[in-house]
């Protein structure tokens, strides 16, 4: 984590915004293996959480560098003032920001599941997974919308809305419950 | 009669003795990537390479599996005569290779991997319809839990549960499973 915080401060163009978003969504999961192993006495299936939040890191780990490697080429096209090279690259930057929308906000619906599995006392935890899950789906949502500002009509963006309005009902419903 | 690809390896193997046609085709189908993967995968051989080791383990499994002590054995028995020919070839090509230790210990923490994987592909195939699909559909298609809802018309914020669920039900396949036995 220090590591990405020192490489994000630095100056140079890569690792940003995605991986920023990216790392948010990871702890979010790290939290959620935390309580799912601290609650194996009250939550038999607790083993199942943790493999599939397992898959959810080992997607964002890959997104977050397809995120990257991306911006970096469109970044490159732009300073060029390539235009054929900027259509071409904005939209596989879209998709890959449009991924992380869902990965988030399947890693803010599996801290409900815990939240209602788990020992109470990690409550808490699996909360502050789900608003750092939100955090990160709407982010990579915003990343989506200016990767589109040639096409704004695209579906695309309608659907990272949409996934962090889905992550954003899960971290309010876990709110709530306090 | 069981459907042909339902049988056990030890069935199968019984099939192929009485010259079965049906039953070698199945056989060459349920370990082709087992194989490929070893030759691959542990030995790093080029596609090339890999099919031509393919095409001689099945020749040698062909003359000689009444050498096979134990039917239950055959997919130990081929993954080691799939090893020796990898090193056969690798030595008659007089390549480089690795330290042959260490080329030892990669082989078979990938041979250890493959049949994890296969067990867990066997378990899967033994589970009902639903988990097997929720499952494939999660960890091997990378689908979100959106998608899944949608395509199995499954309320949406139930999925994380089903798939825990069906993650259990495999563990206890997996638990009450029999083990390859060691090469005869």
């Amino acid at each position: 984590m220090y590591e990405l915080l020192t490489k994000v401060a630095s100056d140079r163009r890569t690792p940003a915004a995605g991986s920023a978003a990216a790392a948010s969504a990871e702890l979010a999961v790290a939290l959620v293996v935390k309580s799912a192993r601290r609650s194996r006495d009250v939550w038999p299936e607790a083993g199942g959480a943790i493999a599939q939040a397992q898959a959810l890191a080992s997607r964002l780990r890959d997104i977050s560098a397809v995120i990257e490697s991306t911006y970096e080429a469109a970044m490159g096209a732009l300073e060029a003032h390539d235009d054929d090279g900027i259509a071409r690259l904005l939209p596989p930057a879209a998709d890959a920001a449009l991924e992380l929308a869902r990965t988030s906000a399947d890693v803010a619906e599996l801290a409900t599941e815990a939240g209602r599995r788990c020992d109470q006392a990690h409550h808490a935890d699996v909360t502050v997974a789900a608003v750092l899950a939100e955090s990160a789906a709407r982010s990579a949502a915003h990343l989506v919308s200016i990767n589109l500002l040639i096409r704004p009509d695209d579906g695309r963006e309608a659907e990272a809305q949409r996934q962090a309005e889905r992550a954003r009902e899960a971290a309010a419903m876990l709110a709530n419950e306090r | 009669m069981p459907a042909i690809n339902s049988i056990t390896d030890a069935g199968l193997v019984a099939r192929c003795r009485t010259g079965d046609d049906a039953a070698w085709e199945e056989l060459v189908r349920r370990f082709s990537r087992y194989v490929l993967a070893i030759a691959q995968q542990g030995f790093r051989m080029s596609r090339d390479d890999a099919e031509d080791v393919f095409q001689e383990v099945f020749a040698r499994t062909y003359e000689r599996l009444g050498d096979l002590r134990s039917d239950d054995a055959v997919r130990p028995w081929i993954a080691q005569l799939t090893r020796r020919l990898c090193i056969d070839r690798i030595r008659a090509g007089a390549r480089e290779v690795l330290d042959p230790e260490v080329a030892e210990r990669e082989v078979d923490e990938t041979l250890e991997r493959l049949d994890e994987a296969l067990a867990v592909r066997e378990a899967l195939e033994a589970m009902p319809e639903a988990c097997r699909e929720i499952l494939d559909r999660f960890f091997c298609r990378d689908e979100s839990y959106a998608v899944i809802g949608r395509l199995l018309g499954l309320p949406a914020g139930t999925i994380a549960s089903r798939i825990s669920r069906c993650l259990a039900k495999l563990r206890q396949q997996l638990e009450g499973r029999e083990w390859p036995s060691a090469p005869s």
